[in-house]
């Protein structure tokens, strides 16, 4: 748990991401972990108006994002107000930028919070990037695998109506088929579908 | 085995010649298998060449200084450039309030040459003040861009601070149009097609091209990583030689009808062809000006330092002009 002593506020954290499924996964992420203090907002015109009015001590925000260059900007002109934002990366921990770069997260952070308080928060970040990349990998899988199986049952179908095969025959000849050309099953129903199409 | 080089860019129009090189086969002439990787932001191509994550870009020539230098938000990155890219078609548009404004205080100044127009700013900004109105607001590309010093330069010319008298933003381009049509800012300088897409959509109107404020400002270069540029001349040196051929490609109008299909596609630029192809003519370096002129660095820094980015170096700018390469230029292209 992070020091909630008064000298040390909670840091105010800002979740900005394109993707608002991801900055729900974030955010709850770090609620979960014990930082109360968090708001997300989604791809916006007004980027800046809001993000002063918010007054984050960390922002997250993704590195394919376009309103990046915006943020740094933010930098630029807060150098002169003495309250700078400076972009989180410290050569000392080349471990964790390269994780974060793969994972797509970046980070900028009010100079003054100090290194120790800002890692574990970059490092949830990039925990919860992951785990996110992962379930939607997973649910792509999910769906392709579906998407098949439609195509084998279609598939097998047309062969029973138009060859007078039964569901057995219709199945074992895809399957032979998709062997001895060594391409996937679907690919051969996918082949079955497009050539009764076209004959019809 | 084609050597495998990943180049970042940015999703512009002035990207064709690295898309060109990778798509026409000039650098599969050259035994170079040319990955792109295409960043959203100049942010993310920063942080990709720094961190290693591609081994070159087309890139802002004044980002890729600020890189080697240490002042771009990253660790310094020593980086080369070989090969000068483009001098782009960048203009300064401004909403058509602020336009109607500018006429009706100034319409001697207005219907004079674009480079002074500014003027025209002077009785806007007087006025706003004394109403205790918030500044104009302007927003170019990145800071470390040359649209942020065109736009300071055509400020500068009609009398105006642009570090005190406006403020002066960054704003992604695809998002500028809205931004302008929301009257969230009140006028921006950027690259084509973003000034034609504001008048073409009534909200904004062109006051002034960079051919009337910096005509021979140098605008993108191939930055590399030094430490891949060292590690293999020959490669360095093929890929060299894809850029500018892809680079005479590209700048030959025969090809522009083409060129505009492979941009639009989405992993590229992703706009319509015939938007692109309008914007191509001008986009594009004339023959024979790939070859990276130290004195474009001279000036450069100047318009840095001016900008309030960079401190005087104190070696009078020696280490940064020796960014520029014209040694790899000439001994790739034999010259």
């Amino acid at each position: 748990m992070t020091d909630k002593s008064m000298a040390n506020p909670e840091p105010n954290i800002l979740v900005i991401d394109g993707n608002p499924d991801r900055a729900a996964v974030v955010e709850r992420g770090l609620v979960e972990s014990g930082w109360v203090r968090v708001s997300t907002i989604g791809p916006s015109v007004n980027l800046l108006a809001r993000i002063q009015a918010l007054a984050p001590d960390v922002i997250i925000i993704d590195l394919e994002n376009p309103d990046r260059d915006t943020l740094e900007q933010m930098f630029q002109v807060s150098r002169v107000v003495q309250r700078p934002i400076a972009m989180f990366v410290d050569q000392s921990d080349s471990q964790m930028i390269h994780a974060a770069i793969e994972a797509g997260v970046s980070a900028y952070v009010v100079d003054g919070l100090r290194q120790d308080r800002i890692k574990p928060i970059v490092e949830t970040a990039i925990t919860r990037f992951n785990a996110f990349d992962r379930l939607r990998r997973e649910r792509d899988e999910a769906q392709s695998k579906l998407q098949d199986r439609k195509q084998v049952e279609k598939a097998k179908g047309l062969l029973m109506k138009h060859r007078g095969l039964s569901e057995e025959d219709a199945y074992t000849l895809m399957r032979r088929t998709a062997m001895k050309q060594n391409r996937k099953l679907s690919d051969i129903a996918q082949s079955v579908i497009t050539a009764f199409e076209m004959e019809i | 085995m084609a050597e495998i080089v990943k180049l970042g860019f940015a999703p512009l129009v002035d990207c064709a010649i690295p898309v060109a090189a990778a798509e026409i086969g000039f650098a599969a002439a050259e035994g170079i298998d040319l990955m792109l990787d295409r960043a959203p932001s100049w942010a993310a191509l920063r942080d990709k060449l720094a961190f290693g994550r591609v081994d070159g870009a087309h890139i802002l020539a004044p980002l890729a200084l600020a890189i080697h230098h240490g002042i771009a938000g990253v660790p310094a990155t020593p980086l080369v450039v070989p090969v000068s890219l483009g001098l782009a078609n960048n203009a300064i548009t401004v909403s058509m309030e602020l336009y109607e404004r500018m006429v009706a205080a100034a319409p001697d100044v207005m219907a004079g040459p674009p480079s002074l127009r500014a003027r025209a700013l002077r009785p806007v900004i007087d006025a706003d003040r004394a109403a205790g109105k918030p500044f104009l607001s302007f927003v170019t590309v990145f800071h470390f861009s040359c649209h942020h010093y065109e736009l300071l330069k055509w400020l500068a010319d009609g009398g105006i601070d642009g570090r005190t008298e406006v403020n002066i933003g960054v704003i992604a381009p695809p998002r500028m149009v809205e931004s302008l049509a929301a009257g969230w800012i009140d006028g921006y300088c950027a690259g084509e097609p973003w000034n034609l897409r504001a008048v073409q959509r009534g909200v904004g109107q062109v006051v002034v091209t960079k051919a009337d404020i910096r005509p021979d400002g140098l605008e993108k270069v191939l930055g590399l990583r030094a430490d891949w540029a060292d590690a293999d001349a020959a490669r360095t040196s093929a890929l060299i030689r894809a850029v500018v051929k892809a680079a005479d490609w590209c700048a030959d109008p025969a090809n522009r009808g083409d060129l505009a299909r492979l941009l639009a596609e989405p992993r590229h630029v992703g706009l319509a062809a015939d938007l692109i192809a309008e914007t191509l003519a001008g986009a594009m370096p004339a023959p024979n000006r790939n070859r990276p002129d130290p004195a474009d660095v001279g000036r450069l820094l100047m318009e840095m330092t001016a900008a309030g980015q960079l401190q005087a170096p104190a070696d009078g700018g020696a280490a940064l002009t020796a960014v520029w390469r014209p040694d790899l230029y000439d001994g790739a292209m034999g010259g």
